[in-house]
């Protein structure tokens, strides 16, 4: 993470037009590895009244202070918190200082403490909603425990993986999870990895390793384990099934 | 909806373009293998045999009406199969051919395959005096249409 900044300029920066005759003062600098949070938390801490022109890529925003507190944010498409809340999860980019007119009223009335703190939750949630299907079926908590969780990082890994199941090698079931009828999944699994084999061996195409199908709403992996076993999983199309292929060898 | 013509072979055997390609079959909707660009050492006995299991595959795999694209992996090879409304392409492939490439292929032959009536056709036949010999060298291979060696 590395935020650029030209922060801590006086008003009368290079920033800004200048103010003729007014020699600048205060220090320009760079920040390699600052976050926008922890610039945040310099602008509040000095009461600042000023606000920040904040830009990561094609997008750009802007965060203004009264009194040490963040007040009014917008971006392109959103203000107010909703703004501040994207802009603070911008993680590179550049701030500068400029003039924006303050609203009559504040959009903002969460301290900037709080905003850093919702700011922290909301990335944490957006990597976890982000993350490949988990390398290991086991890590798939609601595959793993006795009943699906309602909990929302249950629901996030709910919402790209739709079911999967484990058979051991004599093919009986040792866990099948998520939506509708899961034995019937393992066993469409575990038939649909044995007709392939009869298939392959026919053709004279031995060990098989895997089967992929591809349906409009969903994708299917089942894979021989080492141990025999049959690991079978269907996700949403959007989800990323490369970290399990890489795992299991495929 | 039109009958089988003979280019539909042509059309096969332009899979083979694609690295890796050992070879290709058309099952139609009963399962039949109705046209065939393989190495001669894969009999129609065993085509006969294979078809309908692949076109399971497929039905077991398919979803609220939906035909399932399927690859198999296997040790040195992969097997896939692109649906298509009236019948399926079979492909026969090494491991580590290219994917994207055959994507392709598969699309371009797909699309000419799309007006074609498979379901007319009758079912390759075993052919007398064919080969099983595996180790058959690459010019011994040889095309089939409707049982019959054309090439």
């Amino acid at each position: 993470m590395a935020i650029k900044t030209l922060g801590h300029l006086p008003a009368n920066s290079e920033a800004l037009p200048q103010e003729s005759g007014v020699r600048p003062t205060g220090f320009k600098a760079q920040f390699q590895h600052a976050t926008l949070p922890d610039l945040v938390q310099m602008e509040s801490l000095t009461g600042s009244d000023r606000s920040l022109r904040v830009s990561s890529g094609q997008s750009s925003g802007y965060l203004m202070f009264s009194g040490g507190q963040v007040v009014h944010a917008m971006t392109r498409t959103l203000r107010g918190e909703a703004a501040a809340l994207e802009i603070l999860s911008w993680q590179h980019g550049s701030v500068e200082p400029c003039r924006l007119q303050l609203p009559e009223h504040p959009s903002i009335t969460r301290t900037w403490q709080e905003l850093v703190l919702r700011s922290a939750q909301r990335i944490n949630e957006q990597r976890k909603d982000d993350r490949p299907v988990p390398e290991d079926l086991d890590d798939v908590e609601w595959l793993s425990s006795g009943e699906p969780e309602t909990g929302a990082s249950s629901e996030r890994v709910r919402r790209r993986v739709i079911r999967a199941a484990r058979l051991d090698a004599r093919g009986q079931v040792v866990v099948a999870r998520g939506d509708g009828d899961q034995e019937e999944f393992a066993e469409l699994s575990a038939y649909a990895a044995r007709m392939t084999q009869v298939v392959g061996e026919a053709l004279g195409m031995t060990g098989f390793r895997a089967l992929e199908w591809t349906l409009p709403d969903r994708n299917g992996l089942a894979y021989l384990e080492e141990n025999g076993g049959l690991a079978a999983l269907e996700a949403l199309p959007q989800a990323d099934l490369n970290a399990l292929r890489r795992r299991v060898g495929l | 909806m039109n009958g089988m013509t003979g280019s539909e072979l042509e059309s096969l055997k332009g899979l083979r373009d694609v690295e890796g390609i050992l070879g290709s079959f058309v099952l139609s909707q009963a399962g039949h293998v109705v046209l065939r660009d393989l190495p001669q050492m894969f009999s129609n006995d065993v085509l006969a045999d294979v078809g309908p299991r692949v076109f399971r595959l497929r039905e077991t795999l398919s979803q609220d009406g939906a035909a399932a694209q399927v690859v198999v992996r296997y040790e040195d090879h992969k097997l896939i199969l692109r649906p298509l409304p009236e019948s399926s392409i079979v492909v026969l492939a090494l491991h580590n051919v290219n994917m994207s490439q055959l994507k392709m292929a598969l699309n371009l032959v797909g699309r000419s395959f799309s007006k074609v009536d498979f379901n007319t056709a009758s079912a390759v036949q075993s052919h007398a005096g064919e080969s099983t010999n595996k180790s058959a060298p690459p010019s011994a291979r040889g095309a089939y249409y409707r049982g019959q060696r054309i090439s």
